[in-house]
């Protein structure tokens, strides 16, 4: 701290102790107080570094956190994936079983299908006040969003992605007897499992594309917040 | 510059935290205009003309939270008590009392 802060600290100290000792806001003083000296440190050159210094910077930012409490890069990308993984996990928790019955039972497709189109036009975004009144300021609005974000899509995806079943296979094995739950257990599922598996690779992608506006709301968090 | 520690300006709206890069010849300048403010509320303070109240009490509030950045830099406070005041307030009264020695600047 400087010399001419550190006088203002002390100046100011003499007008905060004459009204309390201890704080308490309705005891600050009435009178202004002196604003600190802005202190800074030399951070040149800040609009085009060395390739050297930026690999080192990056490193360093990765591994530890800012003098000024900040925490870590690679902490905050344990955050970022903490809050893409909650809410596609949850999403897949729900999402896949409606998708597959649909993609099945076309009294589902007719009962689901018309709203969830209807709903995944719908802005993720537009829900963020409404998610931080529900669920507060931290994650769970956070994964909310992101859950709003890939649920929609994912349940129309699979319900395709199921309808595209060979028929020769569910024929075959009715031929040989399957009854309706083995059809399911031993045909549909293993049938569907490759696309499946490619279909929620690409959602998860569009989880994250999600993620800058989840973790915007509330209270910033994860990579979003670095700067 | 990095700010480590920053003020607002009563005569420009933007403002600046500790943490923001500043230009060096824009440093000078951002300094001189908070010195000029203090000089101002000196010279009222002097001359009885002080105003006071509520609004006063808010900012005096903010002023208050100027030494956060430093104190967390310092180890004094934790990165989740940047807006703690009981705790900043004691961070000035340390200082101020010499209790808590801030480190120099290099």
């Amino acid at each position: 701290m400087t010399t001419e802060n550190l006088a203002i600290v002390r100046q100011n100290w003499q007008t905060l102790s004459s009204a309390s000792q201890s704080f308490d806001v309705r005891k600050l003083p009435e009178q202004p107080l002196l604003n600190l000296i802005p202190q800074g440190l030399p951070s040149n050159p800040s609009y085009l570094p060395a390739p050297h210094e930026v690999l080192l910077t990056g490193w360093h930012n990765f591994t530890n956190g800012d003098p000024l409490g900040q925490l870590s890069l690679f902490d905050r990308l344990l955050i970022s994936i903490r809050i893409v993984w909650g809410g596609f996990l949850l999403s897949c928790l729900v999402g896949v079983p409606i998708g597959v019955l649909a993609g099945i039972y076309s009294v589902f497709s007719k009962l689901l299908e018309p709203f969830t189109d209807f709903f995944r036009y719908m802005p993720a975004p537009a829900f963020s006040t409404l998610l931080v009144a529900a669920f507060g300021a931290d994650d769970a609005p956070k994964i909310s969003l992101v859950f709003i974000g890939t649920f929609f899509q994912m349940v129309l995806v699979i319900s395709k992605t199921t309808r595209q079943l060979d028929h020769s296979l569910l024929e075959a094995a009715q031929t040989l007897g399957a009854r309706p739950r083995q059809l399911f257990s031993h045909v549909v599922i293993p049938g569907i499992l490759p696309d499946l598996y490619n279909d929620l690779r690409i959602l998860l992608g569009w989880s994250w594309t999600w993620l800058v506006i989840a973790e915007l709301i509330g209270v910033k968090t994860g990579l979003t917040e670095f700067y | 510059m990095r700010l480590e520690v920053s003020a607002d300006r009563a005569d420009v709206s933007t403002v600046y935290i500790a943490g923001d890069h500043v230009s060096k010849e824009f440093f000078g300048t951002f300094q001189e205009a908070i010195r000029n403010g203090n000089n101002t509320i000196l010279q009222d303070r002097a001359n009885g003309n002080e105003t006071g109240g509520l609004m006063t009490r808010r900012d005096n509030q903010k002023k208050l939270r100027q030494l956060a950045g430093l104190a967390i830099a310092n180890g004094w406070l934790r990165s989740n008590q940047r807006e703690d005041d009981s705790a900043i307030f004691q961070v000035w009264k340390g200082i101020a009392t010499g209790v808590l020695v801030p480190k120099a600047p290099p």
